[in-house]
């Protein structure tokens, strides 16, 4: 990847940023009927309702109410919470630490997971282990992620009492107890990605496999744990990076409702909590913040594959 | 975001011109894709039928029978009202049948005809609508559907809506691509030549030659909006009693788990089975266009 291409995708991720944060301002105006006093509730008295209109910006023209929106994002300000009055971004970053411990945890799990199914299969093609996990790949994908959590919380938690069922411990109480509370969580949410990649590594696995460097490396006498090593896995690892950027949006998606069945207060449940309260400069944090995440991802990954692939570089 | 492109467009070169029942054909000579094809079947038979079949009254409490386990009476128990779970799951088959084609239908209705549009134009009408579709998918499905569902408040309709919106700029991103592909062929450009009008061009040639990919991302998208339904069910966001989807009655189900462990079990089952036949059924499309190119 040259510096100019690689500019030319940092000029996209910034123009899809502005138009969400486009979005997200006239998110609030497009609410049906006067904002304000939706937001106030029914039985709001008339000082309430101006106090809100106030709070979100409404008793302005649109395009001032927009570029002092805008001045406050570049700041880092998002407004405070209608309901705790707190700042939108202390919230935000409050929330976050339990969301990243359990999405971190779901990946590592999945590329474990995956990947080394994945290359298990293409190694054994059409053998009976590579059916197996065929099978179970296909399961995993449509098996809805809250669905695997209450299965899991209900068998290992409940009936053989070896985990505990609900919220979350922060690591610095120790690593075995974090483990213990972040395990069920973090399996529901990755099985689906760690499904994913298995599939995925195994149709590049058994790609590589025929290509003519593999019957080469072969009969000089290389041993199938150093050909796997140097050769396979390296050629896999595209796929690998592609479908991780991919799945970014379904893992934070998953968080909000795997917190939801074992009780993590992370920025899922705040998310639902915003929506269920109608909290609008949170939900719009939160929406800008998913937004951030996802194009981030989206370069990076981008970058990575120029360097992986050498051949994305020349080209 | 430039690696999703690089990967769809193998996809799209491969499904060219499947003759007329060739599709259905390859998809039921598959014994899992015929399965799928006949559960789905006998999934919405469910949903139409559903009051002339169902074992008990879906509605029928029976305060002294809650939580019963499965038994020959109630074959999947009853729940916290000693409703018969077997009877509810084939009234929430309904919704959670009629759910998916609400989102799926308003991403037909949007992106078919923006993506042939934005296909045949090209230039800067292309460049607005790929951008527009760039930033929907910068959001995850479930992150965009909450804020769609903030604004226009909770409830089964405006739930699925705001996931058929969201699902607009995948399906506006298959027909494009599609569509570009086709209208390369010599046979839309004879067409351009001899005058044929735009409308024509679109509805005689580029339509018929983009119907397999747009087929396989309706199966998987049906697939995705059910799960995505039963989470914002599961939310609070979606269905609202007494009306019911598996979704929510899975969470009705985890609420009540010390009592009854096995609840959360035929809804979510019923799920998966669906949502499996989904997919089956759109990789066997896609495998049924793709082998045409090899042969």
């Amino acid at each position: 990847m040259t510096a100019r291409m690689a500019l030319r995708r940092l000029g996209g991720g910034l123009l899809v940023l502005w138009l969400v944060s486009l979005l997200t301002f006239l998110m609030v105006r497009l609410i049906p009927g006067d904002p304000a006093e939706v937001v106030a509730g029914e039985n709001a008295s008339v000082e309430d309702v101006n106090r809100i209109r106030e709070q979100l910006g409404l008793n302005r023209p649109v395009v001032e109410q927009y570029f002092s929106w805008l001045g406050g994002v570049l700041r880092g300000d998002l407004g405070s919470s209608l309901f705790t009055h707190r700042p939108v971004t202390s919230t935000i970053v409050d929330a976050a630490p339990p969301t990243l411990a359990l999405t971190l945890t779901a990946i590592v799990l999945a590329v474990v997971i995956g990947v080394g199914a994945g290359v298990l299969a293409g190694l054994r093609q059409g053998g009976w282990l590579d059916r197996t996990i065929s099978t179970v790949a296909t399961l995993g994908i449509a098996m809805p992620s809250f669905w695997v959590a209450m299965l899991l919380v209900s068998v290992f938690s409940l009936s053989l009492k070896w985990l505990p069922a609900t919220t979350y411990v922060p690591l610095e109480r120790g690593f075995g107890i974090w483990l213990s509370h972040i395990i069920i969580p973090a399996i529901a949410l990755g099985l689906a990605t760690a499904a994913e990649l298995a599939r995925h590594t195994r149709g590049s696995v058994a790609d590589v496999l025929t290509r003519p460097y593999i019957r080469t490396a072969r009969s000089r006498g290389t041993g199938t744990v150093r050909l796997v090593r140097r050769h396979v896995l390296r050629n896999a690892a595209i796929p690998v990076v592609t479908v991780l950027g991919l799945q970014t949006s379904r893992l934070l998606g998953g968080t909000i409702v795997v917190e939801a069945v074992v009780g993590i207060s992370g920025l899922g449940t705040l998310a639902v909590n915003s929506v269920l309260h109608r909290d609008y400069p949170v939900i719009q944090g939160y929406v800008l913040f998913c937004a951030v995440v996802v194009v981030v991802v989206n370069l990076v990954v981008d970058l990575a594959y120029g360097w992986i692939n050498p051949k994305v570089r020349a080209s | 975001m430039s690696i999703e492109t690089a990967t769809a467009s193998p996809e799209v070169a491969v499904t060219r011109n499947p003759r007329r029942g060739e599709v259905v054909r390859a998809v039921m000579r598959r014994p899992a894709s015929a399965v799928s094809v006949c559960f789905v079947g006998l999934l919405v038979l469910l949903a139409v039928l559903g009051p002339l079949i169902s074992p008990h009254d879906p509605g029928a409490q029976d305060l002294a029978n809650p939580f019963a386990g499965p038994s020959w009476t109630h074959l999947f128990g009853t729940d916290d009202f000693g409703r018969d779970v077997a009877s509810r799951m084939i009234e929430a088959a309904r919704i959670t049948i009629l759910a998916p084609l609400i989102s799926v239908g308003i991403a037909v209705l949007i992106g078919l005809p923006l993506g042939m549009l934005a296909a045949i134009s090209g230039g800067w009408v292309d460049a607005i609508a790929g951008r527009l579709a760039d930033t929907v998918l910068a959001l995850p499905a479930l992150v965009g559907a909450l804020a769609i569902v903030s604004v226009l408040g909770p409830g089964l309709v405006t739930t699925m809506i705001a996931v058929g919106i969201i699902f607009t700029p995948t399906m506006f991103r298959v027909v494009r691509g599609a569509a570009v592909s086709v209208a390369e062929e010599t046979f839309v450009r004879s067409a351009v030549a001899i005058g044929s009008s735009r409308r024509r061009i679109l509805a005689v040639h580029v339509l018929p030659n983009i119907a397999a990919p747009v087929l396989v991302q309706v199966t998987i998208l049906m697939g995705v909006a059910l799960l995505v339904e039963a989470s914002l069910s599961f939310l609070g966001l979606g269905v609202q009693p007494p009306d019911a989807s598996w979704g929510s009655m899975l969470k009705a189900a985890y609420g009540s788990q010390f009592k009854a462990p096995f609840a959360v079990v035929p809804p979510g089952v019923a799920m998966v089975l669906t949502v499996l036949s989904f997919n089956t059924i759109g990789d066997a499309i896609r495998d049924a266009v793709g082998i045409r190119r090899r042969a």
